[in-house]
Parts: structure tokens; sequence; C-alpha cells
């Protein structure tokens, strides 16, 4: 069922990207030919996952040398196909992992490194945020505090990366500015765990925006 | 059970004398005549009620989607409550009436979730299954399920009745006695298939009932015919039904298991020790109240988590640990083909996967066992499987009632109205070589330890038969004196 709703999801999607397509291979070349509605994913057209990624509001907590911290941001795949995060890395820690957070048989939150990185559903949102998905920066060997700016490199499944900057800040300053969020993660519950914890529509509101590419 | 040329019809008392001088020839085909005839007969009762039980178990599936669709079906949504809401609506339908033991959620839309609890006073392998609509965590109704295959109370009546007669334990002895016998019984039918067809100038007879015939020639003609078709499907379902039984299943367990044949089962222990090997595990005790913690939010990220892992089908089933220190399993329940059975196991603390077991790792024979049991269960091919079933089963019973037929048809109507015909003569074996008969003895002993039940009760046969075989011969000694004695006795 769940995979049902993404597929139709993909198919419409496909549909609109291939309407789109064939109008400019008409309007590139005059041809009438109709072959728009058979494109099917990003990458049979040449196009890599980065190509079609990009990251808002991205931000690092500040902490200590050898603390450990995460970084957060709101993950976007314009495509008609989901995207698959396998891998990050950054100067800040020689070890990253990319996070989900669970709720387990006790009910207490529980991090966990999320088998096969992290999904961003076609033409859907992936929500980075505090007690839910983030990236994980480990053994910092040097403090990052409020105002640095952190480089982060992004792998695809298809081996293409994507470079972006956060900003470092103080979380508990940060706070409420997720509250929002919150409410939106429940709502991407509902698609299921298909989509794991990827949030369907959630956009943070007022937060400046330090989108890179 | 015989033919007009091996043992005369109107039976006199005494047969004439076999030529005891040399070596007989067809003493094989004569064997199989006695063995299928006196199996038939005696198992034949028991083939009979198994034939009809499974025909109707084929019926099952089918049934229970009518008689329980309120249950099963809810209206086609295209929202899905998480499982930890579903789960919370079934927890406060039951109350204290059980402890939450699995989940299985709505495979497709127009589906329900099922959350079972295990609850006191249920039989072994039943659970409380409450079915959710998942879409409006509306409480569609609750009924108890019965093992893997979640039969719900008609299909495991018949189940039970196909199985044990619904007498419990002690009625499984019917059972292992009709799965154990009806493979040989069959296979002895094929030799005198075999023997005859080569001998027959009428061969069509042999495949399709010659309708002309009247009377024993005509029942002769149809259970032959019959037979030959559903002789495989006989075959196929003594060597399956074998392995649930008692001691005859537990043999064919210990043989699997000695060639690797084993069916790989995930390892729950978080304490790192090796699984417990526990392959027909949801037949044994009641189910299990898990001692654990069961977090209903936990069941969600359960899921997500497998199916990350190797769960990629909606026919899925949500374990807590049944015990402390024991891991969650989530598993693939998808016995239709193709085969889906992964399963992971999670530990519920630390949200971490410490096992998985996969359907494509399997050995050859452990998927061949897998199979033949889905088969059998008419499971694996949904419908069409059923239907075969159903048809395997109807002539089963009909070749039953038609030995019977056969056997009554040439009863000795002259002498005595209430007669029975007489059986294949005894001694055959006399006439057989060396190595036939060492090849017997090893075969019958063969046989009979793996499936006791063929032993145990090819031992009583053969003790009391020659009890009456002794007791005859000094009747006959003294009536006739010493000129009897050569009678094979």
């Amino acid at each position: 069922m769940l995979e049902r709703h993404t597929m139709l999801k993909n198919y419409t999607r496909a549909t609109r990207f291939g309407v789109v397509l064939a109008a400019a291979l008409i309007a590139l070349t005059g041809c009438s030919g109709g072959a728009g509605g058979d494109t099917k994913s990003a990458q049979q057209t040449g196009a890599q996952a980065a190509d079609s990624v990009t990251i808002e509001e991205a931000w690092v907590k500040s902490a200590g040398p050898g603390d450990m911290t995460a970084g957060f941001g709101v993950l976007e795949n314009s495509s008609d196909t989901d995207v698959n995060v396998v891998s990050v890395s950054s100067a800040a820690s020689p070890m990253m992992e990319l996070h989900e957070t669970v709720a387990n048989e006790s009910g207490q939150m529980v991090m966990r490194e999320v088998e096969g990185g992290f999904v961003i559903p076609a033409g859907g949102k992936l929500v980075l945020e505090p007690a839910g998905n983030h990236i994980m920066l480990m053994d910092l060997p040097e403090a990052v505090t409020a105002g640095d700016d952190v480089t982060f490199t992004l792998t695809f499944a298809d081996g293409s990366t994507l470079d972006f900057t956060a900003i470092v800040k103080d979380y508990a300053g940060a706070n409420e500015n997720y509250e929002g969020g919150h409410g939106e993660m429940s709502h991407g519950a509902e698609h299921g765990a298909e989509q794991g914890a990827a949030s369907g529509e959630a956009a943070d509101s007022a937060h400046d925006a330090h989108s890179g590419h | 059970m015989t033919t007009t040329v091996t043992a005369p019809a109107a039976g006199s008392p005494a047969p004439p004398r076999a030529p005891r001088a040399k070596p007989q020839r067809g003493w094989f085909a004569q064997l199989m005549l006695r063995l299928h005839f006196y199996a038939g007969v005696l198992v034949g009762p028991f083939i009979l009620v198994a034939a009809v039980s499974g025909g109707l178990y084929a019926l099952a599936p089918t049934a229970e989607q009518i008689v329980y669709s309120h249950e099963l079906r809810a209206p086609a949504s295209d929202t899905q409550l998480p499982l930890a809401e579903q789960i919370r609506a079934a927890q406060s339908h039951i109350g204290d009436g059980g402890a939450l033991s699995a989940v299985r959620p709505a495979p497709e839309p127009g589906q329900t979730t099922r959350v079972m609890f295990a609850t006191p006073g249920l039989g072994p392998s039943e659970s409380t299954a409450v079915f959710v609509d998942p879409a409006t965590a509306e409480i569609r109704g609750e009924l108890v399920a019965y093992g893997s295959s979640g039969a719900l109370p008609l299909r495991t009546w018949v189940s039970s009745l196909h199985r044990n007669l619904n007498l419990g334990e002690p009625g499984r002895v019917y059972s292992e006695l009709a799965a154990s016998w009806l493979g040989i019984i069959a296979l002895a039918g094929l030799g005198l298939w075999v023997v005859r067809v080569r001998k027959s100038r009428t061969k069509k007879d042999f495949v399709r009932p010659n309708r002309r015939y009247r009377g024993y020639r005509k029942s002769l003609s149809w259970h032959t015919s019959l037979g030959i078709w559903v002789l495989l499907g006989a075959l196929f379902l003594s060597a399956t039904g074998i392995t649930w039984s008692q001691y005859g299943g537990g043999n064919v367990g210990t043989v699997r298991h000695a060639l690797g044949g084993a069916t790989p089962a995930v390892n729950t222990n978080l304490d790192g020790a090796p699984a417990g090997g526990d392959e027909h595990a949801h037949h044994h005790g009641p189910v299990a109240a898990p001692t654990g913690e069961a977090n209903p939010d936990t069941f969600d990220a359960m899921l997500a988590i497998a199916q990350r892992i190797n769960v990629n089908t909606g026919q899925v089933e949500i374990s807590p640990p049944a015990a402390p220190g024991q891991a969650w399993v989530v598993k693939e329940i998808q016995a239709k083909y193709p085969t889906e059975v992964d399963a992971v196991a999670i530990n519920g603390s630390t949200m971490e996967v410490v096992d998985r077991v996969d359907f494509a790792g399997f050995s050859p024979l452990a998927k061949l066992s897998r199979w033949g049991i889905d088969l059998h269960m008419g499971v694996m091919f949904g419908l069409v499987n059923q239907i075969v079933l159903f048809f395997i089963a109807a002539g089963i019973a009909t070749l039953v009632v038609l030995g019977y037929l056969m056997w009554w048809r040439r009863r000795p109507t002259r002498s005595s109205p209430l007669e029975f015909a007489s059986p294949p003569r005894r001694g055959v074996i006399r006439g057989a070589p060396w190595w036939g008969v060492g090849l017997v003895l090893l075969a019958a002993a063969g046989v009979g330890v793996l499936l006791p039940f063929v032993g145990w009760t090819l031992v009583g046969f053969v003790v009391v038969d020659t009890l009456v075989g002794v007791v005859r011969q000094r009747r006959a000694l003294a009536h006739a004196g010493p000129g009897a004695e050569r009678k094979p006795g």
C-alpha cells in the first residue's frame, strides 16, 4: 500500500515531467513526435541525483572539541525519482553518520544510523531536525562555535556529490524555530514507513536560509 | 484390489495348490497386490476422512473471505494511520483481555490490520486477533486466529478435523496413519498398474474408465484409471503430510537437519547465544505474552527499519519479544508465490539489527520443504492451488470408496451373503528369489523405522497374519490329515 502511494506519485510526476520534457524537445527541434510520456527517471535522461537536490536552512549545533554534534536542514528533491543520500563527509569531523531518531520499546527516543542512508522522496522533502533525522558529527577535532561555517559533502547512490555550507548556532536559541516542524512530521508519518521519517511537506519558516550548492 | 487372474473371485476356500517347485514368476506383483489390498482395507477409513477433511480445507480460504469479510476488509482509502494509532485503538478495545503479541499491518488497501493479543484460556498457537481499519482505526471485529497462517475459526476447525479429528493431540494418530500409508498404498497401486498395463490388451482402460463394464470390472476400471491420475498428488500429499506428523515428522526433521536442510531462523538472543532451532515453532506452545515492553510507537520504526533490510512485501508480521533478552522480529509472511519469508531481528532497546534471514539463502532442501508446506496448504498458488487440491482430495476419497466397492463386488454371493471376498493369498514372498526377499525386508525395515506408524502396524499385521495362518494350518491338518500341510499358509 505504501509503495503504491509512492508509485502513484511517481507516475503522475513522471508524466508531468515527461510533458515538460516533450515540450522542450519540440521547442528545440521543431519535431512533432510524441515521445514525451516515456521519460522515466532523472538518471536515464543523464541527470545526476545531486543536480535535483537542494538544502535549505542548513545549520550545525555548536559543540566543543572531542564532542559530538549534529547538522540539520531541509533537503528537497525536485526530480521525479526518489534520491538516496548514502554518505556525508566534512572537514569538521572524521567520523560522520546519517542518523534517524526512533521510539524504542520503552518509549525512549533512540538515535541510530539509517541503513542505506537517507531517502528523499521524489518531488518531496526530507527534514533534518533535532529529535529527528540528522547528520551526526563525532570526535570533533576542533570546536564548532556559533557563527562558523561548516562545509559538508553529500554523496548520492549514483556517485554524484553535493557540497553545501551550514552555519553553526547555539541549539538552545534555535530550538523554538523547530517546534513547527514536529506537527508536520506526524503528517509525514501518515505516508508510512516506506518513506521512513521523510516529512512530506514540512518546511520551516522564519529561518535565515543558508542554502548552497 | 485383485485380478481375475491371481485370485479367484468366487472364492473357493481351498485354492488350487500353488506350484511351489520353482520360484514363482510375478511374486512382486502379488506382493504389491497383497500390500495394496490389506493396507487399503485397513487404513482406508482414515485416508477417506483425511481426503474429505482435506478437500474441505481447500475450500476454507475462500469460505473465510466470505464469512469473515467484515473483519478482513475495510473501505479502501488513500490514507493510512501509523501502526501506533491502530494498535492503541485495538488495545483500548481489548482492555485487560490480552497482551499485545504481534501486529500484521494491512497488506493492501481495502484490507484490515490484525493486532494480535495473547489471551489467557486460548489453545496452543492461538491468539486473539483484533481487526482494525488502517484508515480510521475503527475496530472491525475480533476473532481467534491460529498458527502462522492466521487461520480464523472456520478454517481452524476444518484444519483440526484434517489434523486430529478435533480430538486434540491423541487424534493426530489418525492423520499420521493416513499420511504414512497413503504413499505406500499409492506406490503399490502404481506397481500393480504397471505390471497389468503391460499384460493388458485393453490398455485404454487403464487411463480412462471403460463405461461398458459393469459390476466388479466397472469399479476396477474406474479405480485403476482414476488412480493413475491422482497418483502424483497422493504421493505429494502423503510426503508433505508426514512432515506435520508427530513421529514420522520428527524423523523427517532429523533427516533434513542431518542433510543441512533445516529452515534457518533469525537469532533473537540478545546475549549472543546461538538460536534455538525451532522449525515447526508455530504448532507448539500457546502464544506467549511478551514480557519485554511493546511500545506501540516502536512498531512503525521496526517496520521501517525492516523495510530497509529485506522486508519488501506488504504481508508482514511484527512481533515484540516473548521473553526478556530477546529481539523483536519483523518477518514476511507471504506464502503465495513468489515466496517472501525473509526476517529481521532487531534489538528493541538499541534499535539495532541483530540478525537477518533471507529466503534466497535457504538451502534447496529448506526451500523445497517450505514450498511443500505451502502447496499442501493450498496457499502457494492461491485459488488454482486450492481447486487442484480439492480435486485430488475428491479423487483419493473416490479411490477409497471404489476400493471397498471392488472388494464387496467380488464377494462370494452364492455360498453366504455375509462372507467377505477372499484376500490375496499369503506366502507370495516364498516364491521370491533371495535378493527379492532381502530387498523387501530391507525396504520394510527402512520405511518402518522412518515412519514408525508403518513399522508398528506392519509388525502387528505380520504377527496377526502369521498366527491366523498357523491356527488355520493346524485346523486343516486336524481335519484333513497330512496332505493339507503343503497348502500355502
